[in-house]
């Protein structure tokens, strides 16, 4: 603004308006500041006018949006002037305009423009006539309609119009409609997708029948084409969907997938294309994990590993297939096995801007799986790079005058900078360094502070699933622990910072009133059990030095030990991710309250009073015991290994279901 | 169901489904935010009802005189999604845009000469083999040396068809030849 103001450049003002359109939807203002920066862009508008770019145009479209009334908005983006510069974004807000202020005369004739004159194939387009037209409820409108829908029903786009406008008025017109689409695309892998949201209203049988009818094979199975696959794949998703009490639905689709094993789709498609009859053997997967009904029965001990054969079978042939690497990444880690779901994870090669956003399937709570520091090396990167690219970029944006991009570019840098998974992955760094007693400078993400603005980007929907509307996920039925929030991460960083007062003797407790304070107020249900357990001891710890006896390292000491005992009799004798996560805890916080015993002795202060001394002396001592007995547990527990082993695989070899597999 | 749709930043953390495939290359991030801060209308995506990203065009322009140009740097489809003209409605898209308002005489984008499935897909959209470029794609330590057809299609700007010639796949160049 003071560059504007002094030097009044048609640029200098185009930098202020979006600049206060920026702070206009920003978070951090007030409603009042929101309606004084916004009505200072629309004030400013008039000095830059007339437009000149596209980008001038969207800016000022924004700015419009912001206002009480909106047919200034929707006049500008109707105005001749505006729509020559043919647009995308332009063209979006204008239909966007009209259906939020319900202007359906103009959604129609928007429509109707987009999919006509200017020949798009817009599916919203399409929608939004179609419910324009039922709006509207007039016999030449819905006439023009249905006529458009009838030149353009072998369209996807137009078949699936034809399915959303008559789910608009009547069932049985829907199931038409589907049935119509299904006949057109039926051999194209997004038709189950595409119809979906559709056909949990359709009578059930009727519908299975039909699409039962609709998988045909030239010559046979064993010779399908890509089309024919897809179709059976397609069929099998919808049983999948509406028969979940079908206990030969396993069975059948793993017959289907061994006769598709000779078929061209599969036998000849190059290594990093994909194999829809793949789906076959995800969908048996994903049904024997949600537990629904099988004809022959997989004990419950045995499910994961029986699943991980299917797809180890299925991976074998398919490399690049996405959704059984990460359900293999998922399934490994589930049962505490870091090593195979590592060579899973690599196949797909994360890297860049998806390691915020996917790399929790193989980094959530490693410190407590796997205490490993490779995987975690780059991941700093993409955190490094947003602290200095997107800045810079920023600033191009500005100088290029791409304004529809400054709200983007502004948004982006900020959830990478306070991404939640950025602050579990800098967690995690500190804690491997603890219990691998290694410096892990290289790894530190800095800066690291307790936020209330933690952004949620991690993508929880890619794993394979075909979930009802309602119904709790698969991956959340399958992940490692409670989904680690920014409650978690502020937890954490309390705790690490605790930890560096208690080592450095600083007297601070500001972070162990913070965490008490979290503890007492904040949902916990991000905690395990255990985790919850070695923040308490922390916070103890903490309490403890603060007034230092004999006897109040004796208590600790005690409470320590005590909740070892307490955590090892229960939960899981056998491997799984719980159990290496207990124990990783409990020996990280052993680590810790080792350390600051140590860091406490070593006080001048300390160092003359032999009772506490001595005390420190014995509770190390105990903690050290307690420690040597979960390592004896678990060396005896790794022994075993080979013979539980043994006996696992003998009774995973006579299940039907792998019995069935064609694993040649 | 397809919807065209601009591409922001923010839509980074969403196309999963379409990045985790092999082909499809992920890129730093300051390599789409110059894209996006330079070329805005050439970045897009296609998108379902609910909103999920399918698929996505990255593309630019650049050359002077004759050679002024749209260029596509990367095109991927979600897995999910292939074989339904997405491909098709993003290079229309790209070509629309690059004749209005960029005026550009021709589009044109580089692929494998091994990768006969998208020269085959390309050919069907009117594109043609300009050039050889030998060894274009190199230096890469998981990958072999290979030569890459500079594939070209004339816009409405290019009326005599300069831009495009016949037998292109003989005609060889050097990297250093091609303008970047």
């Amino acid at each position: 603004m003071a560059l504007q103001k002094s030097f009044p450049r048609r640029q200098y003002t185009l930098w202020t308006i979006a600049s206060c359109y920026l702070l206009a939807i920003s978070d951090g203002v007030t409603p009042q500041e929101k309606t004084l920066f916004s009505t200072l862009a629309s004030r400013l508008i008039p000095l830059a006018e007339p437009v000149t770019t596209a980008e001038e145009a969207i800016l000022k479209a924004r700015v419009l949006e912001l206002m009480p009334k909106s047919d200034d908005l929707i006049s500008f983006l109707y105005d001749d002037a505006t729509e020559k510069w043919n647009n995308l974004e332009l063209a979006t807000m204008r239909l966007e305009a009209v259906v939020k202020n319900e202007r359906w005369d103009e959604v129609f004739d928007t429509s109707v423009a987009t999919l006509t004159a200017e020949n798009r194939d817009d599916f919203e387009s399409w929608k939004q006539m179609a419910y324009a037209t039922t709006k509207l409820d007039s016999e030449q409108r819905t006439k023009a309609f249905v006529e458009l829908l009838e030149k353009r029903i072998k369209t996807r786009n137009g078949a699936l119009a034809g399915v959303y406008y008559a789910s608009l008025r009547d069932a049985e017109e829907t199931f038409k409609a589907a049935k119509i689409y299904f006949e057109n695309f039926a051999g194209r892998q997004c038709a189950f997708e595409d119809l979906r949201p559709y056909v949990m209203a359709f009578d059930v049988q009727q519908w299975l029948d039909f699409v039962d009818k609709q998988i045909t094979f030239s010559t046979s199975i064993e010779n399908a084409t890509q089309s024919e696959v897809d179709t059976l794949v397609n069929a099998r998703k919808f049983h999948y969907l509406l028969a979940p009490e079908n206990k030969s639905f396993v069975d059948e689709n793993i017959s289907l997938y061994n006769k598709l094993l000779t078929s061209p789709a599969l036998q000849d498609k190059l290594e990093t294309d994909y194999f829809y009859g793949d789906d076959l053997i995800l969908m048996a997967a994903t049904w024997l994990l949600e537990g629904r009904p099988v004809s022959s029965t997989v004990p419950k001990e045995d499910v994961t590993v029986a699943v991980i054969v299917l797809l180890e079978t299925a991976a074998s042939r398919d490399k690049y297939q996405i959704y059984i690497r990460l359900w293999l990444t998922r399934l490994y880690l589930y049962m505490g096995c870091f090593q195979p779901a590592l060579g899973h994870y690599s196949i797909l090669s994360i890297k860049n801007i998806q390691v915020d956003v996917l790399s929790h399937y193989l980094l959530s709570r490693v410190s407590t799986i796997c205490p490993t520091w490779k995987p975690l090396i780059s991941t700093r990167d993409i955190y490094d790079a947003n602290a200095v690219q997107t800045p810079y970029h920023i600033k191009k944006v500005y100088e290029n005058g791409a304004f529809s991009q400054v709200a983007g570019f502004m948004e982006f840098g900020k959830r990478l900078s306070d991404s939640t998974n950025k602050g579990i992955l800098c967690v995690e760094a500190k804690r491997i360094a603890r219990i691998l007693g290694m410096k892990m400078d290289g790894l530190a993400i800095n800066p690291i502070l307790v936020s209330t603005k933690w952004k949620e980007n991690r993508d929880f929907s890619i794993m394979y699933a075909i979930t009802r509307k309602g119904e709790e996920t698969l991956e959340t039925k399958y992940r490692l622990g409670p989904n680690q929030t920014g409650v978690w991460v502020n937890a954490f960083i309390l705790k690490e910072s605790i930890i560096d007062e208690l080592l450095t003797a600083d007297k601070r407790r500001e972070h162990s009133s913070s965490l008490k304070d979290l503890l007492a107020k904040e949902n916990l249900e991000t905690l395990t059990p255990v985790e919850k357990w070695s923040l308490e001891m922390v916070l103890q710890l903490s309490a403890m030095v603060d007034s230092l006896t004999s006897d109040s390292v004796t208590t600790l000491q005690k409470c320590f030990t005590e909740g070892i005992e307490k955590f090892t009799r229960q939960g899981n004798t056998s491997l799984s991710w719980e159990w290496f996560h207990l124990r990783f805890t409990l020996v990280e916080t052993a680590k810790i309250v080792v350390a600051s015993l140590d860091s406490l002795a070593a006080l001048p202060g300390v160092k003359k009073n032999g009772k506490v001394v001595s005390s420190i002396n014995t509770s190390k001592k105990a903690i050290q015991a307690a420690v040597d007995i979960l390592k004896e547990d678990a060396k005896k527990l790794k022994m075993g290994r080979e013979k539980r082993t043994s006996a696992c695989v003998k009774r995973i070899s006579e299940l039907d279901i792998v019995k069935n597999l064609d694993v040649s | 169901m397809t919807s065209l749709r601009p591409f922001h930043a923010t839509d980074l953390f969403r196309v999963n489904a379409v990045n985790l495939d092999v082909l499809t290359e992920n890129y730093h991030i300051s390599f789409y935010l110059s894209y996006l801060a330079q070329w805005p209308t050439l970045f897009f995506s296609t998108v379902d009802p609910q909103g999920e990203i399918t698929g996505y065009m990255m593309g630019k322009t650049e050359g002077r005189g004759k050679e002024w140009h749209g260029h596509v740097t990367c095109l991927s489809v979600a897995p999910d999604y292939r074989r339904i003209g997405l491909a098709r409605t993003l290079v229309d898209n790209l070509e629309r845009r690059s004749e209005d308002p960029y005026d550009a005489y021709f589009i044109d984008l580089f692929v494998r000469a091994s990768n006969a499935l998208a020269i085959g897909m390309y050919r069907n959209f009117g594109y043609s083999v300009y050039r050889r470029v030998v060894g274009y794609y190199g230096g890469d330590d998981t990958v072999d040396n290979e030569d890459a057809f500079d594939m070209r299609k004339p816009l409405k700007r290019d009326k005599n068809r300069e831009s495009i010639r016949e037998n292109g796949e003989n005609f060889r160049v050097r990297p250093e030849d091609v303008y970047l």
